[in-house]
This record gives structure tokens, C-alpha cells and sequence, in this order.
């Protein structure tokens, strides 16, 4: 059954890499709050991925900033929990 | 794409007001539930997160108080909300029974908040369809 990870923590944080290791092939990632700095984290690849936008408009980072990251409202994140129906808080 | 039938939500924030964004995601996902055509079963406070149903909270003129945009919210929508006791009472926010009970001076928990045991996130783990966390960011 595939999982829709979401994470607030910052790509400096333990969690974050964790949440990545965890991350199956059919699982979803969404990154929101402090997560979202992982945009402009180079030490960090991400997976292709969603990030909430207004966590991103918040902190002033391009939405553009890495391909393979769509942006989305919270109305996409109802959405994504809809869509799985496991949902992991990291 | 076919709408999915609608969910029910437990929502349950442990992070604090004012040190994290807990309680601002936490809303802003509510809202977009409920817009979704989903139901929101209940909002449960856990740990720091009860410092969300203090009405004393007094924050400056210029800056959001998010227990106040959380009680109105809870009302308009006629969500239980519910603070878990034992994260309550050691953060100091008791209802009027608990102040009795331990012979404090007053009790300060906002409306429409109510205090209640692990018991009641047991129950929604079983019955809600989805449960999301709402979580500290450290």
C-alpha cells in the first residue's frame, strides 16, 4: 500500500534523511514547513516530490528552484490523503 | 478523475503555538478539509501541543492568536477538540474540575477545548479514516 510521507523537518535535521531512506518505490513525499528549505539544500538530492506552497512563498524561495518538486495548496494535500490511505508524519 | 467519497479526519497537533507551525498548518489543513467535502471528526493537543487551548494567551496587537482563530473555528464547525489531561494539567492548563480537584487557583482552558484522556485518540485512530500529525519542529 503505498504512503504518503509528510515532513516538516529541515534538511539539517536527523528526520529528514531518515524520512528519505524510508521513502518505498510507489510512496509520495510531500515537504512542508521547515522541510521546504531542503529546495535549496545542495548537499541533499531530492526525490521527485511535492512541496506546499505557501511554506515556500513564506520563505521567500523560487517555486522553480529544483525540477522534479511540484508545488501544491493545502487543497492538493487533502488531495494526496484522499489518494493513500497511510499517511506518515515525520 | 472521480471525487473519492468523503473521509472523516482526526487531526492532532503537538507542536506548540508561537515555537511552531503546528497549530498554523494544523488550520489551514482543516479549512481545506472541510472546503474538500470531508468531515473533520476531531482535533486532539498532545504534548506542547495543549498550550494551544490556554485562554490566557496574550500575544502582541500585530501577531496572530491562534487560540483564538482555533476556538472560533472549532465552534463555527462544531469540532470536538480535545486536550490530552496528563500533557495538560503538567503545562499548567487546567478546566474547572481540575482546578477542584487539586485545589488550584484558577483554570484557564479556552472554549470550545475539553480535556480528556489517551483514550479519546484511541477511539479516533479506529474510527477516523485518516489521522494526520501536526508536529514540533525540532
Amino acid at each position: 500500500m503505498p504512503t504518503l510521507h509528510i515532513i516538516n523537518k529541515a534538511p539539517d535535521h536527523p528526520r529528514f534523511p531518515a524520512c528519505l531512506r524510508a521513502l518505498a518505490e510507489d510512496d509520495t513525499l510531500v515537504l512542508i514547513e521547515n522541510a521546504v528549505m531542503a529546495l535549496v539544500f545542495e548537499s541533499l538530492p531530492l526525490p521527485p516530490c511535492y512541496a506546499l506552497r505557501a511554506d515556500v512563498n513564506a520563505r521567500a524561495l523560487s517555486e522553480s528552484s529544483v525540477t522534479g518538486v511540484k508545488m501544491i495548496g493545502y487543497a492538493g494535500l487533502v488531495v494526496l490523503t484522499e489518494t493513500h490511505q497511510r499517511v506518515m508524519n515525520w | 478523475m472521480t471525487r473519492s467519497p468523503a473521509l472523516s479526519y482526526t487531526l492532532v497537533i503537538s507542536g506548540a503555538p508561537y515555537t511552531s507551525q503546528a497549530p498554523q498548518s494544523a488550520l489551514a489543513f482543516a479549512k481545506a478539509l472541510i472546503s474538500g467535502g470531508h468531515k473533520l471528526d476531531r482535533v486532539f493537543l498532545y504534548g506542547d501541543g495543549v498550550y494551544l487551548a490556554s485562554s490566557l494567551v496574550t500575544p502582541p496587537s500585530d501577531e496572530v492568536n491562534w487560540t483564538q482563530l482555533w476556538s472560533e473555528f472549532l465552534m463555527q464547525t462544531r469540532t470536538p477538540a480535545v486536550a490530552c489531561i496528563a500533557s495538560a494539567l503538567r503545562r499548567g492548563i487546567l478546566d474547572s474540575a481540575e482546578q477542584t480537584r487539586y485545589e488550584q487557583p484558577a483554570s484557564n482552558i479556552a472554549e470550545p477545548f475539553e480535556m480528556a484522556g489517551l483514550g479519546d485518540w484511541v477511539e479516533a485512530t479506529m474510527t477516523s479514516s485518516r489521522i494526520l500529525y501536526f508536529l514540533p519542529t525540532d
